[in-house]
């Protein structure tokens, strides 16, 4: 009789608890970010202004490899597609005060990002490159020639260009600004020696100023994985992304949208 | 309008000034070597395609500019003068109360107080609310007027906030002009204005305003054109205003002097344009009375 008993106990427990787990599945899924904007019918998407990942035109219409993908994106999901605008070093905050439901704004991952939210498998590898001022950093060839306390890097705040700085130019000074056209500004007038941004700025800056500035080196010095960031914890938003992404980038679709921003320059003439 | 006469002193301190200007560009010229593009500028400001004419991204953020100047003065001026009437009221709970508002917000810095409003009111409260589905139900010609006057749905929430942001501080001030004005009226005027059995309410309507005006007003219109002004502080919230704009065309462009000289000069626009609008309300005002 006692084995009966307990039999049926253990029963009802495990019954129970799978109704449980259940529930919980159906309020996860429910609550999930990917339902809301199916249900509402458009994404938020933050970004921040970085060319040529994303930019306002003379028009103040969005261009940018972010913006084709967030917007392949919207159209695969059937729905509509909004932009918002946001400060570089306000972007995590305001994505997990819920301005938005995912950042697509060419965001590196690093562990302390992750930290605060979750990143999606990259869809985008860049790296970081330099760009020096021709009297100033006379005859400077590698990375190491950078590597000197004499020496003055200017980058954008809250990038992972500061952190790469930090990390394979220890000794070199760092000046940060707001903005990466205000660096650039420092490395024309010569107070600095050279800026570290994500290719390929750099090179462009380097040939758009070919009497001053110059590339030390072709290639990058780091690789590092873009990715979406949402907020933590929602599985069925990540698990969708990242679909998404393996799908895009199967077809072949993300290198040729990469090739058109990154390697040509035939939307210059939109902000030209 | 008197004569204006040139003396000496004055032709020299012209000239002093404009060598300094010539200067400051030829040095821009020689020493960084820069290479004046504007040209490319003016597409920022209007541009023309196969369909027409288009407002470019600095008009655009001037015309935000405008809107929100334009909310917060006036919210402001309606919040400085519920504040400063009530700081001369006896009653301790008005008195102390409008003593609070005053002081909280003048010793706030306008940045953090944006942040307050963009962060705590406009993510909990307007959340809360449910603002932005409430403006995106609305019908499609609501919606239309609603972007026009304040901001499309996705920015409403930030509008709302700065616009907030901006009439609370600048109330703070307004508030205290307001009660500087209506100190100045004599104390005789209220005592006769109560012996001719005029009700509270009538004595500040008929006696105490008109009076109060002519000291309010010159200090006033200064407050507008500051709002302007400060309003380029809610660039860090992301409204697309003109300095937000500015800043913007700058990243996509790199033409960091151009972009910003005209930046400038917009500024300028509105608010002498604004002062000039004040210099004739106050003549007109103070010869009515």
């Amino acid at each position: 009789m006692k084995k009966v008993l307990s039999v049926v106990v253990v029963l009802l427990i495990m019954f129970g608890a799978s109704v449980y787990a259940d529930s919980v599945r159906e309020s996860l899924t429910k609550e999930s970010t990917i339902e809301k904007i199916l249900r509402r019918g458009y994404i938020k998407v933050g970004m921040s202004t970085f060319v040529p990942w994303a930019m306002q035109d003379k028009n103040g219409n969005l261009i940018g490899f972010e913006i084709d993908v967030a917007k392949r994106l919207a159209q695969d999901m059937g729905v509509k597609v909004e932009f918002i605008p946001t400060k570089w070093s306000g972007i995590i905050p305001a994505l997990l005060t819920g301005k938005y439901d995912v950042i697509i704004g060419g965001m590196g991952i690093t562990p302390e990002r992750n930290k605060k939210v979750n990143f999606t498998i990259p869809y985008d590898y860049s790296g970081m490159s330099i760009v020096a001022h021709k009297e100033k950093a006379k005859g400077f060839s590698k990375l190491e020639d950078f590597n000197k306390s004499d020496v003055v890097i200017a980058v954008r705040i809250g990038t992972t260009a500061e952190s790469a700085v930090k990390k394979y130019l220890p000794n070199a000074k760092l000046k940060l600004f707001d903005d990466e056209s205000q660096a650039i500004q420092e490395l024309l007038t010569g107070r600095v020696h050279a800026v570290v941004a994500s290719a390929p700025m750099p090179a462009f800056q380097a040939i758009e100023h070919s009497d001053k500035l110059f590339v030390p080196f072709k290639e990058t010095f780091t690789k590092e994985p873009i990715a979406f960031a949402i907020r933590k914890g929602d599985v069925d938003t990540l698990n969708y992304f990242n679909s998404w992404i393996t799908i895009v980038e199967s077809e072949g679709w993300l290198k040729e949208r990469k090739d058109y921003w990154f390697n040509s320059k035939d939307w210059e003439q939109l902000l030209k | 309008m008197k004569k204006v006469k040139f003396k000496r002193i004055d032709i020299l301190v012209l000239s002093i000034l404009l060598i300094i200007v010539f200067y400051v560009f030829y040095r821009i010229n020689i020493y960084i070597d820069y290479h004046w593009q504007w040209h490319r500028v003016v597409d920022y400001i209007i541009n023309k395609d196969e369909n027409g004419y288009h407002f470019g991204l600095l008009s655009k953020g001037l015309f935000y500019t405008l809107k929100l100047s334009l909310w917060s003065i006036i919210f402001s001026i309606i919040l400085g003068f519920i504040f400063g009437t009530f700081r001369s009221f006896k009653r301790p709970f008005f008195r102390f109360g409008s003593l609070v508002y005053v002081e909280v917000n003048r010793n706030i810095p306008p940045l953090i107080l944006i942040f307050i409003f963009y962060f705590f009111i406009s993510d909990q409260i307007f959340t809360l609310l449910e603002v932005e589905y409430f403006i995106r139900n609305l019908g499609e010609t609501t919606r239309e007027i609603i972007s026009i006057f304040f901001a499309p749905p996705n920015l409403i929430s930030s509008f709302f906030a700065g616009v907030l942001a901006l009439s609370v501080f600048e109330s703070a001030y307004i508030a205290e002009i307001v009660k500087a004005g209506i100190e100045s009226v004599d104390v005789g005027q209220k005592e006769a204005a109560k012996a001719l059995g005029l009700s509270k309410y009538q004595v500040l309507r008929y006696i105490i305003i008109p009076q109060a005006s002519k000291v309010i007003i010159p200090p006033l219109s200064n407050q507008c054109i500051s709002t302007i002004k400060d309003s380029s502080i809610v660039s860090v919230i992301a409204i697309p205003e003109l300095t937000f704009q500015g800043m913007e065309m700058m990243s996509a462009t790199y033409l960091s002097y151009e972009t910003w000289i005209t930046v400038t000069f917009f500024y300028f626009i509105l608010t002498f344009s604004l002062s000039l609008l004040n210099k004739r309300i106050e003549k007109t005002y103070t010869l009515n009375f």
